[in-house]
């Protein structure tokens, strides 16, 4: 009798386990603890709570289409906090370069990056990013240009790099760099998760410099900029306008370049 | 001397037929197996996380065996009276406590050994095995140092839990003591580097002053611990090595030295 009280009762708690449904979103962004706090706790085993917060925010960007401000800022405070309990793990640095800026969060990724050229400073690869996120969002090519000069000084560093920093003087050449950066980014990882989202990103910026150099052809052909991208297709320069993979519109800025209603996110 | 080696043996092979030893281990057994499984889950370097969970993993083992047989054997003597068996003999008291001291720490890297040993083997097999672009370089020979300084941590944990077990009867409270320094002193250099960073811009002077207080006091376990340095394979030098090596042995006899002096005068009943 006792037992089959004992089996009823486990069958029920187990029922209830199994029909709560768990929220993925609730538990990837569940509030982080502060970076002080959670050294305290951890004791000697800080690194595991770099791990841990690691793992979960890449498992958290690799689940999601697109990130809500909150998200994108819940991913930099988690980014940050992994660099913090373990400032030699070069991977948090990596995260922070290549997908916070994109995310619009500049200053959070130059942050966290800033504190990987203290700890990791043989490493290329953190002033490489510093130097693009400098070049690509803030336009401050003076700073680009000595951040790509500092990583070519570093072993393992591409030899392009020298010539990078001073081709930067021109101007336009925006696009062409962003490729070759995520290309220099997906080099060193294969995961799944992250890489569907920097190729997507990568293919997007493909078509953008396809379509620009289309520009291009046109301004040799006419003399002036087109009024829009249609135009392109009217004076039978490209077939079609393409797609954009984020559900944007592509169009023409003033300047010249071409950009995406959808901002690459 | 005979009689200290006597005892370390008796010692060893109570703590072998603990259960909770054996429970342990297998524990540890299977976290360092599944280390590289859980690891999967991260990106990027992947060992990097395997060699965390597994150095941790035999840092959590050593911490487990050395603090909780230590306050465990002796109270146990004391609570079923075999401890006048011992001291009827032509022993002092103080080689009982070393024998044990002895025993503990061989036990400790015994078990660690072990750990060890299944640690490396899965680390080189996900090593050979890693699917990634750029393997990464693995600093074998400070794995073994570390390895080396997590056991002087622990003989120095051994040593603190005998410590509060010569003068305490019961052996959760020097259990708990036990612990409780064993967490300030892995604490000590996180906390130094918080009062010294920007967060600790407005932290009061008295709360420093405790804090000075303690770190001059409580052992700094952060010392001995040469997981990240293996793990990231860090520069090291000599020189700060065999400092970090004598602060480890003496604080560890002056510990054995301290709980002497409190056994000797200690009354039985």
């Amino acid at each position: 009798m006792r037992l089959i009280i004992g089996l009823i009762c486990i069958f029920i708690s187990l029922w209830i386990n199994a029909t709560l449904k768990s929220n993925f979103r609730q538990w990837a962004l569940s509030p982080l603890p502060r970076p002080e706090v959670a050294r305290l706790l951890s004791g000697e085993f800080t690194a595991l709570g770099s791990d841990y917060f690691l793992m979960k925010a890449a498992i958290f960007y690799g689940g999601e289409e697109g990130l809500t401000k909150a998200e994108s800022l819940w991913l930099s405070k988690a980014l940050y906090l992994t660099s913090y309990l373990d400032p030699y793990y070069f991977e948090p640095y990596w995260m922070a370069g290549s997908i916070l800026p994109w995310e619009g969060r500049i200053q959070e990724a130059k942050n966290i990056l800033k504190q990987g050229l203290i700890y990791l400073p043989q490493n290329w690869q953190i002033p490489f990013y510093l130097g693009f996120v400098s070049f690509y969002f803030e336009k401050n090519y003076k700073e680009a240009a000595r951040y790509f000069l500092r990583a070519s000084k570093l072993p393992g560093a591409p030899s392009y790099l020298p010539l990078l920093a001073a081709r930067l003087a021109v101007k336009g050449n925006e696009t062409k760099m962003a490729i070759i950066f995520l290309q220099e980014q997906l080099k060193r990882f294969k995961d799944i998760k992250i890489r569907t989202q920097l190729e997507k990103r990568l293919n997007t910026l493909k078509i953008i410099l396809f379509l620009e150099e289309a520009v291009k052809k046109y301004q040799q052909r006419y003399r002036r900029l087109p009024s829009d991208l249609n135009e392109l297709v009217d004076k039978k320069i490209i077939p079609a306008l393409p797609l954009d993979p984020y559900g944007g519109r592509f169009y023409l800025t003033k300047e010249g370049r071409v950009w995406s209603t959808s901002n690459l996110r | 001397m005979g009689q200290v080696i006597s005892i370390a043996k008796v010692t060893f092979k109570e703590g072998m037929r603990e259960r909770i030893f054996l429970g342990v281990l297998i524990f540890v057994g299977f976290l360092l197996i599944g280390s590289g499984f859980v690891a999967d889950l991260s990106i990027g370097d992947i060992l990097k996380v395997t060699q965390d969970i597994g150095l941790s993993g035999l840092s959590f083992l050593g911490l487990f065996i050395s603090l909780f047989l230590s306050t465990h054997l002796i109270a146990k003597d004391l609570d079923k009276k075999t401890i006048f068996l011992v001291i009827s003999k032509p022993i002092a008291r103080w080689q009982y406590l070393l024998g044990k001291f002895l025993g503990l720490c061989f036990l400790t890297t015994f078990a660690l050994f072990i750990g060890f040993f299944v640690f490396i083997i899965t680390l080189f097999y996900f090593w050979k095995t890693a699917n990634l672009f750029q393997i990464p370089h693995i600093a074998w020979y400070k794995h073994i140092l570390a390895f080396i300084y997590l056991n002087l941590k622990m003989y120095l944990l051994v040593a603190i839990g005998i410590f509060f077990s010569s003068f305490s009867s019961s052996a959760l409270v020097a259990f708990f003591f036990s612990l409780f320094v064993y967490f300030i002193g892995s604490n000590l250099e996180n906390v130094k580097m918080i009062l010294e960073s920007k967060a600790g811009e407005n932290i009061s002077s008295f709360i420093k002053g405790i804090f000075h207080l303690a770190y001059w006091l409580f052992p700094n376990l952060s010392l001995l611990d040469l997981k990240a340095v293996a793990v990231h394979n860090l520069p090291l030098d000599m020189s700060s090595l065999a400092l970090r090596l004598i602060y480890g042995i003496f604080y560890t006899v002056a510990l054995l030295l301290f709980a002497f002096f409190i056994f000797e005068k200690r009354e039985f009943t």
